[in-house]
């Protein structure tokens, strides 16, 4: 008989923890942080499914014919939220960075760490388990969940980050967005009580702010800025089976680090369009910088544009794509967190 | 060279590494007290005022 039991989309939470042995969940009390997400999007599970009619008497679908595979298949979560300085929030970025070290730096050169699952990480971090933490107000923090359920991530990477700042949103209060995969087969039928996955939730003072940066610059030129959205993307390769999913977690051939800015066209910035269309090199100084110490301050010298255009609003703006280009010297990418 | 800020009531943005400076120095300034920088960073220079440099022109006065 069905129950009147029911929850909110809001009492579900999303916690992260980075993981020593591949693939190995790492659910703890103390040890979790919190993601500060808007919300909590179901995954893809991405299960290979045969539904297709093969033969046989009439043009039914057949019970023999149905197969499911939830193994070789990649789980993939989208999170976005509000960016805040905190170990939570900064594993998703030094995942994808492969940075574990104070100011987080896309390197020159940069190489993917060796993931095997079930194998002792290199570098805690090089994977990290998510949980999606579900509540159940029918039992006390410490009983096991009895009427919903927790779903565990365990093996994830983060393919793709972006942090953006639009003055006219929240004040320019940074927000991020992130793409994690995983090839490891979840666990959607977690039960552990609330109280064991914990315990570090974010805090509203460690989010900031476009209003704390200076020193705007785009193409080495001095420009007042209304919006950024810096992104990284270093797509997963997950090969080889196991019992448990994919065997192996690399990369794809390209980290890509990409700026989206607007800024207001003056005698400084109207030189972009021109620059734009007649570049032959890219710019090696300071080609995008939001000076913001040990808050998200970006720092990248070296760029191409990939697009200018003016934009039209209550006065001319200006839309500015740049990629990052590696030089063999600096970084693709330096991100001010320490 | 000493740094104060021009007017206690403005807001100062986050630049302290940029001015060779400490997070607890730079909430030192930002309170209204006198603080030694490396240098003045573009993004501050509206804000602050150069001490050590006034107190150069008072000697020179002499």
């Amino acid at each position: 008989m069905a129950t009147g039991i029911t929850f909110s989309p809001k009492e579900y939470s999303c916690w992260i923890i980075n993981e020593s042995t591949a693939g190995t969940s790492a659910l703890h009390n103390l040890n979790m942080y919190q993601l500060d997400i808007d919300s909590v999007g179901f995954p893809s599970l991405n299960v290979s499914q045969a539904l297709d009619v093969k033969t046989g008497l009439g043009r039914t679908f057949k019970d023999e014919d149905f197969f499911q595979d939830n193994k070789m298949r990649v789980v993939e979560l989208s999170l976005s939220g509000t960016l805040h300085n905190d170990a939570g929030h900064l594993i998703l970025l030094r995942n994808i960075a492969n940075d574990y070290s104070a100011d987080i730096d896309i390197a020159t050169g940069l190489q993917p760490p060796t993931i095997k699952y079930g194998a002792a990480l290199t570098t805690a971090g090089d994977t990290f388990t998510i949980v999606v933490k579900g509540v159940d107000p029918s039992v006390g923090a410490a009983v096991n969940l009895d009427d919903n359920k927790n779903y565990v991530f365990a093996g994830c990477v983060c393919t793709n980050f972006s942090i953006s700042s639009d003055i006219g949103t929240e004040g320019g209060r940074y927000k991020f967005s992130a793409t994690v995969q995983t090839g490891y087969t979840p666990n959607l039928n977690e039960v552990s009580p609330r109280n064991a996955i914990g315990a570090n939730s974010y805090a509203n003072t460690t989010d900031t702010t476009l209003a704390s940066t200076s020193g705007h610059l785009v193409y080495n030129k001095s420009c007042i800025m209304n919006s950024f959205s810096c992104t990284i993307d270093y797509p997963a390769v997950f090969v080889g089976a196991t019992s448990n999913g994919f065997d192996v977690v690399n990369r794809g051939s390209e980290c890509a680090v990409t700026v989206d800015t607007q800024i207001k066209l003056d005698d400084i910035t109207q030189q972009l369009p021109h620059l734009f269309d007649t570049q032959t090199a890219y710019n090696t100084t300071d080609s995008f910088k939001v000076v913001n110490s040990a808050n998200y301050g970006i720092e990248i010298e070296n760029m191409v544009l990939t697009n200018v255009a003016m934009s039209e609003g209550d006065i001319m703006m200006l839309d500015c794509s740049l990629k990052s280009v590696d030089d063999g010297a600096e970084s693709l990418a330096t991100f001010d967190v320490a | 060279m000493k740094i104060k800020l021009k007017d206690k009531s403005s807001n100062l943005p986050n630049c302290w590494k940029q001015c060779g400076a400490s997070k607890d120095e730079w909430d030192k300034l930002q309170s209204g007290e006198e603080i030694d920088v490396k240098t003045i960073f573009i993004g501050v220079k509206h804000l602050v005022e150069n001490t050590s440099s006034s107190i150069k022109k008072e000697k020179g006065d002499k």
